[in-house]
């Protein structure tokens, strides 16, 4: 019974890790899949999880588990804050060539309306 | 003759003022540069007042940036728009009335007869007046070491924003840092392109408005310090 119950919640983080492959999001796919393959030899052999744990001086096998969902949780805020980063430093230089080319454009277009407001302006109105 | 020489140096400078909700102070600010002769563009950094109107009336280019970028991107936005024209050189100049124009002509006039690529402003030179609060001060001097030797350089101001710029200096660096943090980024620059500098000393008067709406001392120097270790 916990066997099988191990398997269903196992099992999105095999679906989620495969549909990240089929993406060429190798890296975090490679990670889900690594991850979930371990944790269905975890309820297969949930001795095997205290085995390891005393091998490497933790204690008990709930504790290593623990521990492994702890660095696995802190990498991914890493890897998030890092891409979340990226993006806004994109975005900032998207905005700023738009800023560029619109007073630009409002310098040589002689209609009136071209240098009142921005996008800047227009987002605040 | 030295009135026309002085006249075309300020005809091919631009002055950039970064600006962000600066209504009731950047159209004096702007008003002051435009009587000498130069041109001047305010970067609009997403204020929600009427920062773009003001000094726009007050004789300014002005550019927008669509919502708040940050004071480093409002810079680079003002030196894109340098290589745009026909400029010889580029100043940045604060909003908020605390930097003092004849320190900046003064600067200029520096980088034109020693031909310098950059000339800094220095609040610790002898002959510079501060009114800056102690522990800004001090917090500035131990930020100024630091950088010091983590860039083997003998810059005397790490934070100050009035600087002039040539702007085939400016082709040279390659800057990315869109907030606080690209003051250092700038000396390291600098130093990593090898560009001839020196330092002046300038005055600064701090109204009870700039110290609010500057960065708090000690967090702002730990957000800074957080962004030049991220620096991709």
């Amino acid at each position: 019974m916990f066997q099988i119950l191990g398997f269903l919640l196992l099992s999105p983080f095999t679906i989620v890790s495969l549909v990240m492959l089929a993406h060429r999001q190798r890296a975090a796919g490679w990670t889900f899949l690594l991850s979930s393959l371990i944790g269905y030899l975890l309820v297969l052999f949930p001795e095997s999880s205290t085995a390891m744990a005393k091998a490497l001086g933790v204690g008990r096998g709930l504790d290593l588990l623990f521990f492994i969902l702890s660095v696995m949780t802190m990498t991914a805020i890493a890897v998030l804050y890092l891409k979340l980063n990226s993006q806004r430093n994109r975005l900032i230089e998207m905005a700023r060539i738009l800023s560029l080319l619109e007073a630009r454009l409002a310098e040589t277009d002689p209609r009136p309306e071209r240098g009142q407001s921005s996008a800047g302006e227009r987002l605040n109105d | 003759m030295r009135k026309t020489k002085k006249g075309e140096l300020f005809r091919s400078t631009l002055i950039v003022v970064p600006a962000f909700n600066e209504e009731p102070r950047v159209g004096a600010v702007v008003l002051a540069i435009v009587a000498h002769g130069f041109d001047v563009v305010v970067i609009d950094d997403g204020s929600t007042d009427n920062t773009s109107g003001e000094a726009r009336s007050a004789g300014a280019r002005v550019v927008s940036h669509p919502f708040n970028l940050g004071q480093g991107a409002s810079l680079r936005t003002g030196f894109d728009y340098a290589e745009l024209g026909e400029w010889t050189y580029v100043v940045s100049f604060d909003a908020d009335g605390q930097h003092d124009l004849s320190n900046a002509i003064a600067m200029l006039d520096k980088a034109a007869t020693g031909n310098y690529d950059v000339v800094l402003g220095s609040r610790f030179l002898q002959g510079a007046r501060s009114n800056a609060p102690m522990t800004r001060s001090l917090v500035l001097r131990v930020a100024t070491k630091a950088i010091n030797v983590i860039f083997r350089s003998r810059f005397t101001d790490v934070n100050n924003g009035l600087r002039v710029f040539r702007v085939d200096a400016i082709k040279k660096m390659s800057l990315s840092q869109n907030r606080m943090a690209h003051a250092s980024e700038m000396l390291s620059e600098i130093k990593k392109r090898n560009l001839s500098w020196t330092d002046m000393p300038t005055d600064i008067t701090y109204s009870s408005v700039t110290l609010d709406k500057g960065e708090k001392t000690i967090s702002g120097s730990v957000k800074i310090l957080w962004e030049v270790l991220m620096r991709p």
